[in-house]
């Protein structure tokens, strides 16, 4: 799977796959393979919500980029 | 009875303490006339205040210099607040102005409705130009104070909201003078280093002097030039600025562009756990349905009674058999052979039979030509008569005395004509 995938690109992929089994044209082995990776994007957006941790936050100080206070947990 | 001496400085430092006591003078309203304006170089600003008929001298330190949301210039109608107060080493007393403005907040709202209208005209609110915000932005530059409560309120919601995203912080100057040259230069750096998929330009709330800078032509440009969509955070909810019209979406506070910006990890999560059931739905659906047809197959006649399939089939056959034997090759060869045999025999009866006539008709032919050769008729004991070489048909041919030669079959002769009759 691929593990760059930004979190947009994943949920945005496993929405085109929900379409397409809507739109009842594939063939069950098709859907087979769609259904399983959805079943895999799903629990991917998850996972990397559930595991996020605190925001990152930088500062762009004289054209460097410097560690800004982060929120108070 | 003794004199009593006292130093400039005590003198001074008197004064100082009776101005510095008197209620009056520590909150002062004036409403007067720049004149002699001078920046220092640590940024404190000196110059006069007059009327008509009177002036004082007025100072204003950097840390309220800053805040200016004008450039003071000569002869510039304004509006201070400040103390008045002794300067003891040299003596003289000043106002020392807090806060200054231009004079009436009309002017200030008459200069910005003209900008308004202005830029209307000029098509920076236009709503085709407004970009579309990415749903899930990955980095978002946030152009502010660093050191305001707006910044920080901004950075918790989105941990709250979206900890995936990253946040730069683009310190800037949210009021004073200096604040529109800062503001602009942070929104050029953004889109120069294309860190930030959106970003936010705000500031908490203030009055309307202290927003000023985002009323700005030059602040609204910077906006609508961004290739970064934007959303305007400024201060106050009922208050709108310039760039409120001209970002891609207002929001009403920095808290309220933290909320908009970013989407809520709970809903996500609940619009997950619902994809998710949707897919086991789908496939479910389809699988069962599948099913279902496969049901309806087997249960058809054909699979039922497969033997059913070759009746007809058999029919077909059996004609096909038939009507193949008629077309048996070995058959049509006897045929043809037969057809071939009568053709030859036809062929040779006629050319007999014309071969036949032929011969006969050469042996008449042949006895024809017998009879008629001269040979034969001479025999007879007939002669040619030749005078010279021509042939003698009659007596009027030949005269007395001429010679002729008579042709027999076996020699010729020759012989004199003694005498000619004719007879009729």
């Amino acid at each position: 799977m691929e593990n760059n995938l930004t979190f947009e690109a994943a949920i945005f992929k496993l929405e085109d796959l929900v379409k397409e089994l809507e739109s009842g044209t594939l063939a069950l082995e098709e859907s087979v393979n769609k259904y399983n990776e959805g079943i895999r994007l799903a629990k991917y957006c998850h996972d990397l919500l559930k595991n996020a941790e605190t925001v990152i936050v930088k500062m762009i100080k004289n054209d460097e980029i410097v560690d800004f206070p982060n929120p108070k947990e | 009875m003794e004199r009593k001496y006292i130093t400039v400085s005590a003198l001074n430092k008197y004064l100082k303490f009776r101005l510095d006591n008197d209620q009056n003078l520590q909150n002062v309203l004036l409403k007067a006339e720049i004149s002699n304006f001078k920046r220092h170089s640590r940024g404190h600003i000196y110059f006069t205040l007059k009327d008509e008929e009177s002036q004082i001298a007025a100072m204003m330190f950097f840390n309220n210099a800053k805040s200016l949301v004008f450039e003071p210039k000569e002869g510039d109608k304004v509006i201070v607040e400040g103390y008045v107060s002794v300067y003891e080493n040299a003596g003289t007393y000043q106002i020392y102005v807090t806060k200054m403005s231009l004079a009436g907040i009309g002017d200030l709202y008459q200069a910005y409705e003209l900008l308004k209208q202005q830029l209307a005209a000029k098509g920076l609110f236009a709503a085709e130009h407004k970009r579309k915000l990415p749903l899930y932005p990955t980095a978002i530059g946030v152009i502010t104070s660093p050191t305001g409560a707006a910044v920080h309120d901004v950075i918790n919601i989105i941990n709250r909201r979206f900890p995936l995203s990253r946040i730069y912080v683009y310190p800037a100057l949210v009021q004073g003078e200096g604040a529109k040259a800062s503001l602009v230069s942070m929104i050029e750096k953004a889109n120069q280093d294309q860190l930030c998929d959106i970003l936010i330009v705000g500031r908490g709330g203030g009055s309307i002097e202290d927003l000023w800078a985002f009323n700005e032509e030059v602040v609204a440009n910077a906006v609508y030039e961004s290739q970064i969509p934007i959303i305007s955070a400024v201060g106050h909810e009922t208050d709108f600025t310039i760039i409120d019209f001209v970002a891609d979406l207002r929001a009403p506070t920095p808290s309220g562009a933290a909320e908009l910006v970013v989407p809520d990890q709970i809903m996500l999560l609940q619009n997950i756990a619902k994809l998710k059931q949707k897919l086991n739905y789908l496939l479910d659906n389809q699988i069962h349905s599948k099913l279902q047809r496969l049901q309806v197959l087997t249960e058809t006649p054909i699979f039922r009674h497969p033997d059913r399939l070759f009746e007809k089939n058999t029919l077909h056959l059996i004609t096909l058999t038939s009507r193949l034997e008629q077309t048996d090759p070995l058959k049509i060869f006897t045929k043809n052979q037969l057809l071939i045999d009568n053709l030859t025999n036809r062929l040779n009866f006629n050319f007999r039979l014309m071969f036949d006539r032929q011969s006969h008709k050469y042996q008449t032919m042949i006895n024809k030509l017998e009879l008629l050769n001269p040979l034969t008729i001479m025999k007879k004991g007939y002669s040619i008569i030749k005078k010279g070489s021509k042939i003698i048909r009659s007596v009027t041919e030949m005269s007395i005395n001429d010679s002729l030669s008579l042709a027999l079959t076996d020699g010729t002769a020759e012989c004199v004509v003694n005498k000619i009759r004719k007879e009729a």
